[in-house]
C-alpha cells in the first residue's frame, strides 16, 4: 500500500500539449479512476506514472520517494494493459513468473507466488496453456495475475476491460472490486467508461484536455459536478441543461423568459446578478411539479417520446427548445401526455458560469 | 453439392487457361535445370551425339563423383569438395551474424521513436540501393588496411556488413508491427532492453528469423563476386571453385562433369528451402496478443 503524488506534470508531443499541469495525490489503498474522453491525456498520465514515457515538467512521487526519472522496474508497481500484452511464446505460468525470473528470484519462491496468485484468480487449470489458447476473459485474468504477482502494493490499469464483452466486463468489475477489498492495493485505473468509474472508484479524477476537472468520490462527481464538462461527461442519460441569466433575487431566467427559483441552491459564493449561466438537472431529479405555480413564467415541457427501461421509463421532453429527459414509473404512474410544468429541487440542481464552465 | 461445384469450377475455361499458363511458366523455368540434370548423367559421347533434352541411355553418377572429388581446376585435381567446406565455413557464421545483428538493429530502431531513428533507417536503407560493385575499390582498400583482405574473417565480415541493411530493414518492419505494449509490459517487469529482446522478441520472431536466414543463406551461398575478391585462394567458396573448374582450359570440356558440379553447388540452397518451407507460412504471433 503506497501512495502516489503527481505534481504539476506537463507533457506535449511536439507543439501539441497533452497534459497541462496535473496535480493529484493518491493515498495508500485508494482506488482512483482517471476518467475522461479519448485523447484527454489520461493514458499518457498513467504511462508517465509507470515511467514508460518521459514527462516535460513536474514530478512523480511513489511511496514518498521522488521517482520522476526512475526506471519503471524501480517504481514498485505493476501494470495491466488494454491489449493484455501477455508474452505469446510463454505459457501462463511463464508469463506470471517472467518478472521474477528476470529479477533472479529463487525458483521455490516463484512457484509459491505463482501458485497463490493463480489460486486467487482461479486460473490454476490454465497455467500450462499459451495465451493464444485462452479466451478474452481468461487472458484478462492472467494479465491481472501477472500484475499482482509483481506487486500488490500499487497497480496501474490502462483500460483493462475495454476488449471484453458487456457481460464479462460486469463480472470483471466485481472481481476487481473484490481484489481491491481483499488486497487493499493502491490502484490507478484509466477508463473512458463512466460506469466503470462509478462502480470501481473510491475517488474519480475527471480529466479533460490535459487538465483535472474534478477529483471526488463518484457520488459527489455525479451529484455536484465541479464543471460543466464533468456534468456533461458523467451520467447517462446526460444531464439536462438550460442556458439563461442569473437575476437579482436568486432566480434563473431562461432565454424565453421562463424563471426558476434558486433560493434553495447552495451557491459557492455570492452570486452576481446578470451572470450568464447554464442550469443542469439530472434526469433522476426531474418530476412533474406537484404544486404547479401556474405562473406565466413557469417552465413548460412538452412530452416527445418515452423509452421503456423495464422497471421505469425514460420520458424525453421538449423544454425551451432543449431536449430534457426524466424518469417516470412504468407501472401505475401517470405519464404526462400534454404540456406540463416540470419541477425539481433547487438543491439537487447544478449551476455553471457559462463562460468559464465553473460551478457557481 | 460442394463436390459438383468443385468439379464445375475445375472445368471453368478461365481456370484451365490459368493452369496451362502456370504449368508452362514452371516448365520454362525448370527447363535449364532439366537440361543440367539430364546431361550430368550422360557420357560425353552420348552428349555429342544426341539432343540436349534426350534422356540418358544408361544414367550414371560417375561424373558427379568426378566433379565432387577429382575434377581438375588449374593444377589441382580435387573436384569441388574443398569448396563445399569453404562455403559452409563462410555462410554459416555470416548468416548467423547478419541475421542476429539485423534483428537487434531492427528492434532497436522500431523502439526508438525519434526523427533521428527514421533518418538512420533511411541511411541504412540507402545502403540497399547502392550496387556494391560501386563500393568495391574503397572496400578493398579498407580491408587491406585492416589486414582482412583475402582472409577468412575478412570474407565473413564483408558478407555480414553487406547483409545488415537488408536484414535490419526486414526486422524493423516486423517489430514495428508488433504491439508496443509487449515491450512496455516487459519493461514494467524489470527486463532490460537486451532481456526484452532475448526473452520476448526473439522467440516471437522464429518464423521471421528463418525467412531472413534462408534469404541471407541463399544470397551468401550463391555469391561469386565477393568470394572471388575477398576470400583468397585458401577459402575460395564453392562458386569460385565451380567457375575455375568450368573455365579450365586444358583438355576437352567435360560438359557432364561441369553440369554435375553445378548441381552439387546449387544443392545446399535447394535443401535449405525445402527443409524450412513450413516456417514460411507459419504465423506464430497470430492471435496471441489481442482477443
Amino acid at each position: 500500500m503506497i501512495g502516489v503524488g503527481i505534481r504539476g506534470v506537463t507533457k506535449s508531443y511536439g507543439a501539441l500539449p497533452i497534459l497541462r499541469g496535473i496535480d493529484l495525490t493518491i493515498d495508500p489503498g485508494e482506488f482512483v479512476v482517471l476518467l475522461g474522453p479519448s485523447g484527454c491525456g489520461k493514458s499518457t498520465l498513467l504511462n508517465i506514472v509507470a515511467g514508460l514515457e518521459p514527462l516535460d515538467d513536474g514530478a512523480i512521487e511513489i511511496a514518498g520517494e521522488d521517482m520522476t526519472h526512475a526506471d519503471p522496474s524501480k517504481r514498485h508497481l505493476a501494470m495491466v494493459f488494454q491489449s493484455y500484452a501477455l508474452f505469446p511464446t510463454m505459457s501462463v505460468r511463464q508469463n506470471l513468473g517472467f518478472g521474477m525470473r528476470i529479477n533472479r528470484v529463487p525458483k521455490a519462491e516463484i512457484v509459491r507466488r505463482v501458485q497463490s496468485v493463480a489460486a486467487l484468480l482461479q486460473i490454476e487449470p490454465l497455467l500450462d496453456r499459451k495465451p493464444a489458447q485462452l479466451s478474452g476473459g481468461q487472458r484478462q485474468r492472467v494479465a491481472i495475475g501477472r500484475a499482482l504477482v509483481r506487486s500488490t502494493r500499487l497497480c496501474l490499469f490502462d483500460e483493462p476491460l475495454s476488449n471484453l464483452d458487456a457481460q464479462l466486463r460486469a463480472d470483471m468489475r466485481v472481481e476487481l472490486r473484490r481484489l481491491h477489498a481483499d488486497l487493499g492495493s493502491t490502484m490507478i485505473y484509466v477508463t473512458h467508461d463512466q460506469v466503470e468509474a462509478m462502480t470501481l472508484a473510491s475517488r474519480v479524477a475527471v480529466i479533460n484536455r490535459g487538465k483535472v476537472e474534478q477529483v471526488d468520490t463518484p457520488q459527489k462527481v455525479y451529484d455536484r459536478p465541479a464543471t460543466l464538462f464533468v456534468a456533461r461527461f458523467v451520467g447517462s442519460p446526460a444531464i439536462n441543461l438550460l442556458e439563461g441569466v442569473l437575476m437579482a433575487d436568486r432566480r434563473f431566467r431562461s432565454a424565453t423568459g421562463a424563471t426558476v427559483d434558486l433560493s434553495g441552491y447552495a451557491f459557492a459564493s455570492t452570486p452576481r446578478p446578470g451572470t450568464e449561466v447554464v442550469l443542469g438537472v439530472r434526469p433522476d431529479d426531474v418530476r412533474v411539479a406537484e404544486a404547479p405555480a401556474r405562473r406565466g413564467d413557469a417552465l413548460s415541457a412538452v412530452p416527445a417520446f418515452t423509452e421503456s427501461l423495464g422497471p421505469r421509463s425514460l420520458l424525453w421532453l421538449e423544454l425551451d427548445g432543449q431536449r430534457w429527459s426524466m424518469y417516470v414509473d412504468a407501472k401505475g404512474g401517470a405519464i404526462p401526455t400534454g404540456p406540463f410544468e416540470p419541477g425539481f429541487d433547487a438543491a439537487d440542481a447544478s449551476l455553471f458560469d457559462k463562460t468559464t464552465g465553473v460551478r457557481l | 453439392m460442394t463436390r459438383t461445384s468443385d468439379r464445375e469450377r475445375r472445368r471453368d475455361p478461365a481456370r484451365i487457361a490459368l493452369y496451362v499458363f502456370l504449368l508452362a511458366s514452371a516448365a520454362f523455368f525448370l527447363l535449364p535445370v532439366v537440361v543440367v540434370v539430364l546431361n550430368s548423367l550422360k557420357t560425353m559421347d552420348e552428349i555429342r551425339q544426341g539432343s540436349l533434352l534426350a534422356l540418358p541411355a544408361s544414367p550414371t553418377f560417375d561424373f558427379w563423383r568426378i566433379a565432387w572429388s577429382s575434377a581438375c581446376s588449374g593444377i589441382e585435381c580435387r573436384g569441388i569438395s574443398p569448396g563445399l567446406f569453404n562455403s559452409i565455413k563462410i555462410a554459416v557464421p555470416a548468416v548467423f551474424l547478419s541475421v542476429l545483428v539485423g534483428a537487434l538493429n531492427g528492434y532497436a530502431l522500431s523502439q526508438w521513436k525519434r526523427p533521428a531513428a527514421d533518418r538512420i533507417m533511411l541511411a541504412i536503407t540507402f545502403g540497399l540501393f547502392v550496387p556494391y560493385q560501386c563500393m568495391m575499390y574503397p572496400t578493398i582498400v579498407l580491408a587491406r588496411t585492416g589486414g582482412l583482405f583475402g582472409t577468412y574473417p575478412g570474407i565473413v565480415l564483408i558478407h555480414v556488413v553487406y547483409g545488415i541493411p537488408y536484414t535490419t530493414l526486414l526486422f524493423r518492419n516486423f517489430y514495428a508491427g508488433l504491439p508496443d505494449e509487449l515491450t512496455k509490459a516487459a519493461r514494467i517487469e524489470g527486463a532490460s532492453f537486451l532481456q526484452t529482446f532475448g526473452h520476448v522478441m526473439l522467440p516471437l520472431s522464429v518464423n521471421m528469423l528463418v525467412v531472413v536466414g534462408v534469404l541471407q543463406f541463399t544470397g551468401i551461398w550463391n555469391d561469386y563476386f565477393l568470394g572471388f575478391i575477398f576470400a583468397g585462394n585458401e577459402n575460395a567458396p564453392m562458386t569460385v571453385q565451380l567457375n575455375n573448374l568450368v573455365n579450365n582450359t586444358r583438355g576437352e570440356v567435360a560438359i557432364n562433369v561441369n553440369m554435375a558440379a553445378t548441381i552439387l553447388t546449387a544443392l545446399p540452397t535447394l535443401l535449405v528451402y525445402l527443409l524450412s518451407g513450413r516456417y514460411f507460412v507459419r504465423g506464430i504471433a497470430a492471435g496471441a496478443v489481442k482477443g
